[in-house]
């Protein structure tokens, strides 16, 4: 499945670049450059080729692992992409982590308790949360926290501290969904004959919830989960770009700005790549939280 | 179920944690000695004949010399060279200073001055910028003599550029390909840090003792959002924000602990009309278009108010430099559409790109509007602009020019004849300016060259193919404990003197 899916996310990338007006050979030369060297450039980059042509010849050097060098720097893509992901994967895991830990407890709460205060007080929340625009969410925890009070850096990526704002802006997002998505698999969980048969054979409140309803309960937020985890490895561009953090995010903007191909390509096919591997780790998780799928199998 | 979702959320905490443990941990407050300066976008190579941008080329300078540099007044002055002279028009015998170091403790010979020149017009980024090279031959150890194609005035301005800095020739020939460059200025290389930071430490053998770096430590921090810069200002995090947006200029000027400095940039805004086609083939209509436009509205409404008007086709930091005749006056522009044949007005679009642009071009129309001329805008992406203008579809057009420091490289691109489907947006073809073009590049004395270009500033307001609109400020702001810190033209400068 990874293959194929990887296959067509480049060829399908490879041809809308292709259609967007500017030049690589001009933009490479940069303004004042005459127009025999365009040519001479274009011509030694294969830019005349037809656009197959220069598909196949991606596609060749890629299977042997070169992806090629930035048209803008000049520096290779895959080193690039090796300095600019960890930081982007650092943020990422911190965030699901910190979304995780909010909003799973919260919204097993508010579907025991549904209709209750902190139930309402919770939906809104989670409303508000995933109504908030992330570059508006940061700048007003930057102001909050950096400008104001001083906690943290206001940007940039230096020690734990300078990851704190960002991992939260993030998280506020996710945190909406997941929340949700626990809350409402929670409440038909525990309108199931068995949660009422543990009930009445003495099991506590307690238990009935973590050991009986929870773990059933758990696959679509975990499917949740794997989804926001995917997104957010693709780097996100808005958080990236007001903290000032050097992820894969803002990589790929600025490169799309640049009309710079090769990096375009590159973070395309680390983002596919990643959100494969995520979908690939959450099936094979899903058989660890419910036997049953593994029983399927074996 | 409970237990392995404890150890799996144990698992969780226990990684990212190990992703931390080799962070940084350094308190955030730096010390006084250590200064950080905002770019707003991350510097694109550390070759300096790798890019051709302002941000590399503010690390550029600090890494490395040329043979001569521009003071804050935009002259050219000596950096690398001791002395020079010019055995013929077409002859530039050069000398550089004896006991020069690099970084890595060689001296630099007329050796590495030869490599770094012929390998400047190799470059792809920037082989324009000493594209009137035909030469270049070492005389002795110190001593260097090129050879240009034609007698070319401006050539010492051509070696102010960063992409003719001088690198050590071994260094340039090895495996390291400016990974950790190795330079003659006055600080050395840290580290690069891609999207995130530039690290610059203080090299005390500089040879120069009076440009002497007096920070121990440069920090460039990237950081894209022009708000999250003001507010990095703010707390401190960095001392000097290079690109300040001019929304944010009040709130630096009230602040007690922090300075404003402003300087006219070389970026001029004009609005261009397409001579060759009507009205705009009519020299009355477009002079009486240089009366409508009310210049101040724009500064007040694009900018917020952080430019000059302008009133001639570049800014006013230029070499020869004049004023046009006009003003706004409506009335005049009336009298003057009459006169041309159009006394009910006419018809006409505006093409551009970027929002500040479009806001521009809607204060030209409401201009044009009390004049009788009805203006539609006509909004395009960036590269289909500069594609449709490059084929001339536009009738007229409002962009920007950043000007390099010579008058020839902006106003040769812009209104040479040959450029027509290139840069000469307004497409004039004049034999006039052609051979004014021509004088200025190849009158070699300084007071001659004023002269031709003064010439050329009256003549081409005359022919009117732009309304030139106004100038930009740069804004910079930064801690006001800072000394040292400077503005030419081109933005924050001699960023080795800045401290506290």
């Amino acid at each position: 499945m990874l293959i194929p899916v990887m296959l067509g996310v480049i060829f399908l990338v490879f041809f809308i670049i292709s259609l967007t007006p500017g030049d690589a050979a001009s933009m490479i030369l940069g303004d004042g450059a005459t127009e025999e060297r365009i040519i001479e450039l274009r011509d030694d980059m294969g830019l005349d080729d037809p656009l197959i042509v220069q598909y196949g010849r991606y596609m060749w050097d890629l299977l042997r692992g070169n992806m090629g060098d930035s048209y803008s720097t000049g520096r290779s893509v895959a080193g690039e992409i090796v300095q600019r992901f960890p930081n982007t994967f650092k943020l990422t895991v911190t965030a699901i982590f910190l979304s995780v830990l909010i909003s799973i407890p919260i919204g097993v709460i508010s579907a025991t308790k549904q209709y209750s205060l902190f139930d309402n007080i919770g939906m809104i929340l989670a409303l508000v949360g995933i109504s908030m625009p992330s570059f508006w969410t940061g700048l007003i925890l930057i102001i909050i926290f950096a400008l104001n009070l001083g906690w943290f850096p206001s940007g940039g990526m230096k020690g734990i501290m300078s990851l704190v704002l960002p991992a939260f802006t993030l998280a506020i997002a996710s945190t909406a969904s997941i929340t949700r998505t626990t809350r409402s698999s929670m409440l038909e969980v525990i309108r199931q004959d068995y949660i009422n048969t543990a009930k009445a054979k003495g099991v506590s409140r307690r238990k009935v919830i973590t050991r009986h309803a929870l773990g059933n309960a758990l696959i679509p937020a975990v499917t949740v989960i794997g989804l926001e985890f995917g997104i957010l490895l693709g780097g996100a561009v808005l958080t990236e770009t007001v903290f000032s953090w050097p992820g894969i995010g803002r990589l790929m903007v600025e490169s799309i700005q640049r009309k710079d191909t090769p990096m375009v390509l590159g973070c395309v096919i680390i983002f596919s790549l990643s959100f494969s591997i995520v979908n690939l780790i959450i099936d094979i998780l899903y058989a660890y939280i419910d036997p049953r799928i593994k029983a399927n199998y074996t | 179920m409970k237990n392995k979702l404890v150890a799996l959320s144990l698992i969780f905490l226990f990684a990212s944690l190990l992703l931390f443990a080799g962070g940084n941990q350094e308190g955030q407050q730096v010390a006084k000695t250590d200064i950080s300066i905002a770019l707003s976008a991350d510097i694109t190579s550390l070759d300096p004949m790798g890019h051709n941008d302002t941000k590399s080329e503010r690390v550029s300078f600090l890494l490395f010399n040329r043979l001569f540099r521009l003071n804050t007044d935009f002259e050219v002055v000596p950096d690398l060279a001791e002395s020079w002279s010019q055995p013929s028009p077409e002859e530039w015998v050069i000398k550089i200073k004896e006991g020069v170091l690099f970084h890595d403790g060689t001296e630099m010979t007329s050796e590495d001055v030869k490599y770094s020149l012929d390998r400047s017009r190799e470059m792809p980024k920037v082989q324009q910028v000493l594209s009137e090279v035909n030469s270049v031959e070492v005389v002795d150890t110190y001593t260097v003599k090129i050879t240009t194609n034609s007698a070319f005035a401006p050539f010492l301005y051509t070696l102010v550029h960063a992409g003719t800095s001088i690198v050590p020739k071994a260094y340039a020939e090895s495996d390291d390909k400016f990974a950790s460059p190795v330079g003659s200025g006055p600080y050395t290389f840290v580290e690069w840090v891609s999207g995130d930071r530039v690290v610059l430490a203080k090299n005390d053998a500089y040879f120069d003792a009076d440009n002497m770096g007096q920070s121990a430590q440069i920090t460039f921090k990237v950081i894209p959002e022009g708000t999250s810069r003001t507010i990095a200002l703010e707390t401190g995090e960095v001392d000097v924000v290079d690109e300040l947006p001019t929304m944010d200029i009040g709130k630096v000027e009230d602040a007690s602990d922090l300075t404003l400095y402003q300087k006219p940039s070389t970026r001029i805004n004009f609005f261009a009309m397409n001579t060759e086609k009507e009205p705009f083939d009519n020299i009355l209509v477009r002079q009486a278009l240089n009366y409508a436009v009310d210049k101040e509205a724009i500064i007040a409404v694009a900018l917020d108010g952080a430019g000059v008007q302008a009133d001639s086709v570049l800014a006013p930091s230029f070499l020869g430099y004049k004023k046009g005749p006009y003003s706004y006056d409506p009335e005049q522009a009336k009298a003057l559409l009459v006169k041309a044949g159009y006394p009910d007005g006419f018809e006409m679009s505006i093409m551009t790109s970027g929002d500040e642009r479009k806001r521009i071009a809607e204060i030209i129309q409401a201009n044009f509007m009390d004049i009788g001329v009805t203006a539609s805008i006509e909004m395009l992406e960036w590269g289909t602009f500069i594609d449709s203008v490059l084929k001339g579809l536009e009738q007229s057009l409002v962009l920007g020019w950043t000007s390099n420091p010579d008058p020839d490289a902006t106003l040769t691109p812009i209104f040479f004849s040959g450029n027509i489907g290139g840069m000469n947006f307004s497409r004039i073809n004049d034999p006039k300016l052609d051979s004014l073009l021509k004088a200025g590049r190849e009158e070699l004395d300084l007071a001659g060259r004023a002269e031709i270009y003064g010439e050329f500033h009256t003549y081409v307001m005359e022919q009117a193919p732009f309304v030139p609109l106004f100038v930009n400020n740069n804004n910079v702001g930064a801690n006001a404990g800072l000394k040292g810190v400077e503005l030419s033209p081109q933005g924050l400068w001699n960023i080795e003197k800045i401290h506290y």
